[in-house]
């Protein structure tokens, strides 16, 4: 698939969704709810599959770069809590309820801290160990 | 494949808003709800199959 090929896929997609839960809005909501979830759910899995060369690219420069391998990992992950709970909270604004959609983003916010709490700790020992005097270079 | 799914749903929507509007004038309207339950039911059946490929994808790209 070429990236053009993409494109177009992508925009078709997005646009039958969004003409026929238009469409649907009127007479039954929640059909267009699930309509409107379904195309966007499709269009992400396309576009996750075209990620793969760039994740390989980020490894490579990473690896480039000195960086551990896992701190990359951390991020990858981050970046893919983000993509799930934008969805569910997309999903659930799109139906009305804003106070679910608040609880989605507070579930993402919440796992993304679990996740960035070890980096913290290492960078607050880091800093603990500067201030002290002990030798960095060790 | 991917548009076959939404044209699909499109049609369960309309058919089952024009067949409930036809149960509803005919004097059966929890027919009506129950009809707009099953409508409801059979799409979300088919939406969760692709909700569940999308999340092993994400977990397969992102190393979840």
């Amino acid at each position: 698939m070429t990236h053009t090929e993409v494109l177009v896929t992508a925009v078709g997609l997005l646009l039958c969704g969004g003409l026929l839960s238009a469409v649907l809005r009127s007479q039954r909501p929640e059909l267009a709810v699930c309509l409107s979830l379904l195309a966007g759910v499709l269009v992400a899995g396309m576009l996750l599959g075209q990620l793969s060369p760039l994740i390989s690219a980020l490894r490579r420069m990473t690896a480039l770069g000195g960086v551990e391998e896992n701190h990359l990992g951390v991020v990858l992950r981050g970046a893919g809590i983000c993509l799930v709970t934008q969805l569910a909270a997309d999903t659930c604004r799109d139906a009305g309820d804003t106070a679910l959609a608040g609880k989605a983003e507070l579930t993402g916010r919440i796992l993304l801290l679990l996740l960035a709490v070890p980096l913290y700790e290492e960078i607050l020992s880091l800093i603990v160990r500067v201030v002290n005097g002990q030798a960095v270079m060790g | 494949m991917d548009v076959d799914l939404i044209f699909k749903i499109a049609a369960i929507g309309i058919i089952v808003s024009v067949l409930n509007q036809l149960l509803i004038r005919s004097g059966r309207e929890e027919q009506g709800m129950l009809l707009t339950l099953a409508g409801l039911i059979v799409v979300l059946s088919m939406v969760v199959v692709q909700i569940s490929d999308l999340f092993a994808t994400v977990k397969s790209v992102f190393g979840l």
